[in-house]
């Protein structure tokens, strides 16, 4: 449940909100002149200031979909006060949203090679694969990317890639893949790399109490018709880049 | 006749393609791709004659025998070899838990089905002990083999002839195992291997 509060300006109640309740319960609504504040906050404010006259609403949590532009996306980490894993989408160097480790989960639950690319199902195209393959490829290669594990997840897509893109290994996969099907896994658990760093996200958004996304239903990559955005971590901020479509790594 | 695939996921033999999977966290479809051997292996109701030799001399049934070796070849080249076994219907076995004798032998309809297998580098063996329910049925589907199958005639070798025939279409060899042991079956399927 998150709460909406109103009240008069009073600086003693917001010094204690700013240092009492931590960032992840609370969040500030300039538009509407609100705090959101958890239940659990919520609970904390009444006994602090019992007579208090603020005009509360409890909001619905669940609000519409709504996309995002995001540019960097962190990895999945316990929140500080270790309630829930999260991560955020950046814009233009500042967080924009909240994306729940769940809402990653499902939607990088994978049961093939293909997959792990972030291709559908079964992909014949060889141009399609490798363009794929050079996406992550770019995203992960250690040069660029500073991120701990770099040059295994680089490792692990040039070995899949390596896979798809040898014809007879490829036909030997796909017919296992028929006759014994996906077994699915998801990729995402709490501090490990999310695939893809950038994109699209169009997503079901609650209010918790700030603005994350728990349900992500579409991930288009941000593109400007010819090139597209990879974006790695350099080990202070990110780094936008721009890799043409049919660039070789 | 239903030649439908199914899946056994029951008890795993050591070095089966499934216990490789299960001991790397990859997909049975993964693990497969380093595959080299395919062994096609007859569990038709007369595998169930117990004419084959075990260890200290005493008799086994021809199905005993030749599982054995498959899974001794399994623990010995983990993960290196795909089981299909064949009766009146045929399965692939990713466990390596064959199925007991049953049924008939509809060699022609599990040569179909392994038929998808060629052309990926693999090497083929057949094991049998007998006559298939159609002979020219299974030898109209080797003629469309690309690659070759290596058979072993196991048992009383009453269909040997045709075995080597079967055999001669492909382009692979034939080789006779009477009164066989798992031992015999197993260094035989070795040598064939090499």
């Amino acid at each position: 449940m998150t709460v909406a509060i109103r009240f008069a300006f009073n600086q003693a109640v917001i010094d204690w909100l700013k240092t009492s309740i931590p960032k992840g319960q609370r969040s500030w609504n300039p538009a509407k002149k609100q705090w959101i504040l958890d239940d659990d906050a919520y609970a904390q404010f009444q006994t602090q200031f019992p007579g208090l006259k603020h005009i509360s609403e409890v909001m619905n949590n669940n609000t519409d979909t709504q996309e995002f532009r995001l540019e960097y996306i962190g990895r999945p980490k316990y929140t500080f006060n270790q309630q829930r894993v999260m991560s955020y989408g950046w814009k233009d160097q500042k967080i924009l949203v909240g994306i729940t480790i769940e809402a990653f989960q499902k939607w990088f639950r994978v049961g093939s090679l293909y997959q792990q690319l972030g291709l559908p199902d079964v992909v014949d195209d060889a141009a399609e694969i490798r363009r794929a393959y050079l996406r992550l490829a770019r995203q992960w290669h250690p040069d660029v990317c500073k991120e701990p594990n770099a040059q295994e997840e680089f490792l692990k897509i040039k070995k899949t890639y390596d896979i798809l893109s040898d014809p007879p290994k490829k036909k030997k996969y796909d017919l296992g893949l028929k006759l014994f099907g996906k077994q699915e896994k998801s990729l995402i658990q709490p501090g490990m790399p999310i695939p893809m760093r950038c994109g699209i996200l169009t997503g079901k958004v609650e209010l918790l109490p700030q603005r994350t996304i728990v349900e992500i239903n579409s991930w288009k990559d941000i593109t400007d018709g010819t090139k597209v955005m990879v974006s790695t971590w350099k080990g202070e901020t990110y780094h936008i880049d721009w890799i043409e479509k049919e660039r070789r790594f | 006749m239903n030649n439908k695939v199914i899946k056994t996921y029951g008890n795993v033999v050591k070095g089966s393609i499934q216990d490789v999977a299960n001991q790397t966290d990859r997909s049975v479809a993964e693990t497969m791709m380093d595959a080299q051997y395919v062994a096609i292996i007859d569990i038709s109701a007369s595998m169930d004659t117990k004419d084959a030799t075990g260890e200290g001399g005493y008799s086994l049934r021809r199905f005993d025998a030749a599982v054995q070796a498959l899974n001794s070849l399994q623990g010995s080249m983990p993960g290196r070899w795909i089981i299909i076994e064949f009766s009146s219907q045929h399965e692939i076995v990713p466990s390596g838990a064959i199925h007991s004798p049953q049924d008939m032998t509809n060699l022609s309809g599990v040569l179909d089905f392994a038929k998808q297998f060629n052309g990926m580098g693999l090497k083929f063996y057949l094991i049998s002990d007998g006559e298939p329910d159609s002979k020219p049925a299974a030898l109209n589907v080797a003629r469309t083999w690309t690659d070759k199958l290596d058979v072993i005639c196991v048992g009383d070798l009453v269909g040997s002839q045709f075995m080597q025939e079967l055999a001669r279409v492909t382009g692979g060899i034939q080789t006779d195992l009477k009164e066989f042991s798992p031992k015999t079956l197993e260094s035989t399927l070795k040598l064939l291997s090499s």
